[in-house]
């Protein structure tokens, strides 16, 4: 008995000592690399600091920065930018996503190399596949408006050298890159969903149109949401495209929060305030998940 | 017309209005691939040409000698290479602690985990900057393979492959005197293989195509990645839309080509785990 019980506390502790072997080389590098930057984070908006001028030169001023925001004129054109982006990102990618899954999902020909081809944008590096952009949308002879013109349309956009359509020229390249990602979530959502159901819809006459709004988008509600979340949130970190494509610009037209994270740092070397628009970022992002748990409860089936 | 007719049109229908948008989901890639081998003055021909009139192959030759890119490939492949063999290996080690093993305070850590992945990178750039430049990694290539090694989300991942390993499994080989280090990578890492390939597949691509961090914390000419690299060469070529492709198709084929032979893998991987990004 008492062998046993001794057997038993020494195998408890080998296992505890196992477990921190496996876990801890791993947790301190989160920890110094993931956990403490977010703290540093959220202190470092309420302080003012230039870089060059080294660590001592931080200074504390609590709320100030935050003031600031409300009359800062880049920011207020960055939100601005960035809702436009996101309500009409996520609506168009996840709608045609959508779309283009279930009319894959469908027999058709060659679905393989489909599915290679919708997905192989995403798998681009974003900074390759901007300069290919570019070009095609050079209002000066590039092909898309020497198409747009062969169609007859009078007077093409002028997309990145335009403020009025350059983000409109962010959001096509965003769609096209990112809509075969959420393509694909959807269509191994759909090859779970039960086979019985389609058909004796069919057996009872339903069209394909009455199909799609009476079972596949009620079944589907939950995987349709996730997606939705995860194109809102990763719209609101859009950076890539904007620094290579625009910088921002022409004027204010294609600021968003991240440009603005990072024009604020490193362009006119303000840490401090440029850290505050981090903290805001964060809540966005948080607020977003909010939403994200409030919602799973009531479309989960 | 009967029925199954009727299917068949249907079915030639459906895949052609598809082949349209999945041709101009790869028309950038065809158009790049054939600029790349023009001479400058047919780049912007129109009506376009998608196999060039006078084939140009000095494009790629230009670019290769006259750039930098033998070095940005030499670097991207460095930093690439370090961080998927630290990660992958510290991850799965972790992973494997955190699903299968007893030991106190195991709770709270997983939350740190759990916690940090709410956090996009994007909100800690600043003081991850003020931080690495403390302790001088600022323009090193660990700057960029540190924080790369270490992420929550593969943690998450390969957890949860090791939890679905049945008990059974590994009670039986530690009745048979198995260490935990043995149980570990003799019996369960060989039933977690999917998971670690879509763990490798996630990060390779996401270390190959990063760009902000590269762009922030190593942006020294001669340690750049391709990503950072490529926009460099753009900037000193201007208007040289031929070169600029082949520069283009350069940094992307890699990828390209290991996606096009391992696609099904790849795919699977991408349909599984929607979380990252």
């Amino acid at each position: 008995m008492n062998t046993r019980k001794l057997n038993f506390t020494r195998r408890q502790r080998n296992e505890e000592i196992a477990g921190y072997l496996f876990v801890i080389p791993n947790l301190l590098g989160i920890l110094a690399f993931v956990a403490l930057p977010i703290l540093l984070s959220l202190i470092l908006g309420f302080t003012k600091w230039n870089p060059m001028q080294g660590l001592g030169a931080v200074k504390f001023v609590g709320l100030e920065q935050f003031l600031t925001m409300f009359s800062d004129e880049r920011l207020g054109a960055a939100l601005k930018n960035n809702f436009i982006y996101t309500f009409t990102y996520v609506p168009i990618s996840v709608a045609l996503a959508l779309l283009a899954a279930i009319a894959l999902n469908k027999h058709v020909f060659c679905k393989v190399p489909l599915r290679l081809m919708f997905f192989m944008p995403y798998i681009s590096a974003m900074v390759s596949v901007a300069y290919v952009w570019l070009i095609l949308l050079n209002p000066e002879g590039g092909p898309v408006n020497n198409i747009l013109m062969a169609i007859g349309v009078k007077n093409p956009p002028g997309w990145f050298t335009r403020s009025n359509s350059s983000l409109a020229g962010i959001i096509v390249v965003s769609v096209w890159h990112d809509v075969g990602y959420y393509m694909i979530i959807f269509l191994s959502a759909l090859q779970t969903l039960p086979r019985q159901v389609y058909e004796s819809a069919t057996v009872d006459g339903a069209g394909p149109l009455r199909t799609f709004f009476s079972i596949t988008l009620p079944l589907m509600a939950s995987n349709i949401l996730f997606v939705a979340i995860l194109a809102t949130m990763n719209s609101f970190k859009v950076f890539d495209q904007i620094n290579i494509l625009t910088e921002g610009g022409p004027g204010y037209s294609t600021n968003v929060l991240v440009y603005c994270i990072y024009h604020y740092a490193f362009k006119e070397h303000n840490i401090g305030y440029a850290s505050a628009v981090a903290v805001l970022l964060f809540i966005i992002i948080l607020m977003i998940s909010g939403i994200e748990t409030k919602l799973k409860d009531r479309f989960t089936y | 017309m009967n029925s199954h007719t009727q299917d068949l049109w249907k079915k030639v229908l459906l895949t052609l209005i598809l082949a349209v948008f999945a041709i101009l989901c790869i028309f950038p890639f065809l158009w790049m691939v054939s600029s790349s081998f023009k001479n400058e003055i047919d780049v912007m021909e129109f009506p376009i040409r998608l196999i060039p009139k006078n084939i140009n192959r000095n494009n790629y030759a230009t670019v290769w000698t006259k750039s930098d890119f033998p070095n940005y490939y030499r670097n991207s492949l460095f930093v690439t290479g370090m961080t998927l063999f630290g990660s992958l290996m510290l991850s799965t080690i972790a992973a494997y602690g955190f699903a299968r093993l007893r030991f106190r305070g195991k709770k709270i850590m997983f939350a740190v985990y759990l916690s940090t992945l709410m956090v996009p990178v994007q909100v800690t750039l600043l003081p991850k900057y003020i931080y690495f430049g403390q302790l001088h990694l600022n323009n090193t290539f660990w700057a960029l393979i540190l924080p790369g090694i270490f992420s929550a989300y593969n943690v998450y991942l390969m957890r949860q492959y090791f939890e679905s390993i049945p008990y059974e499994l590994t009670e039986a080989a530690e009745i048979d005197g198995a260490g935990h280090f043995r149980t570990f990578w003799q019996i369960c890492f060989p039933l977690v293989k999917a998971g670690f390939v879509t763990m490798l597949l996630f990060q390779f691509t996401w270390t190959w195509n990063d760009y902000i961090n590269p762009l922030i914390y190593c942006n020294k000419e001669s340690l750049l990645t391709l990503t950072v690299g490529l926009q460099r060469f753009q900037q000193s070529q201007s208007t040289h839309y031929a070169l600029i492709m082949a520069g283009c198709t350069l940094a992307l084929a890699p990828l390209i080509l290991i996606f096009l032979f391992t696609q099904k893998y790849y795919i699977e991987s991408f349909a599984t785990s929607g979380v990252k990004g």
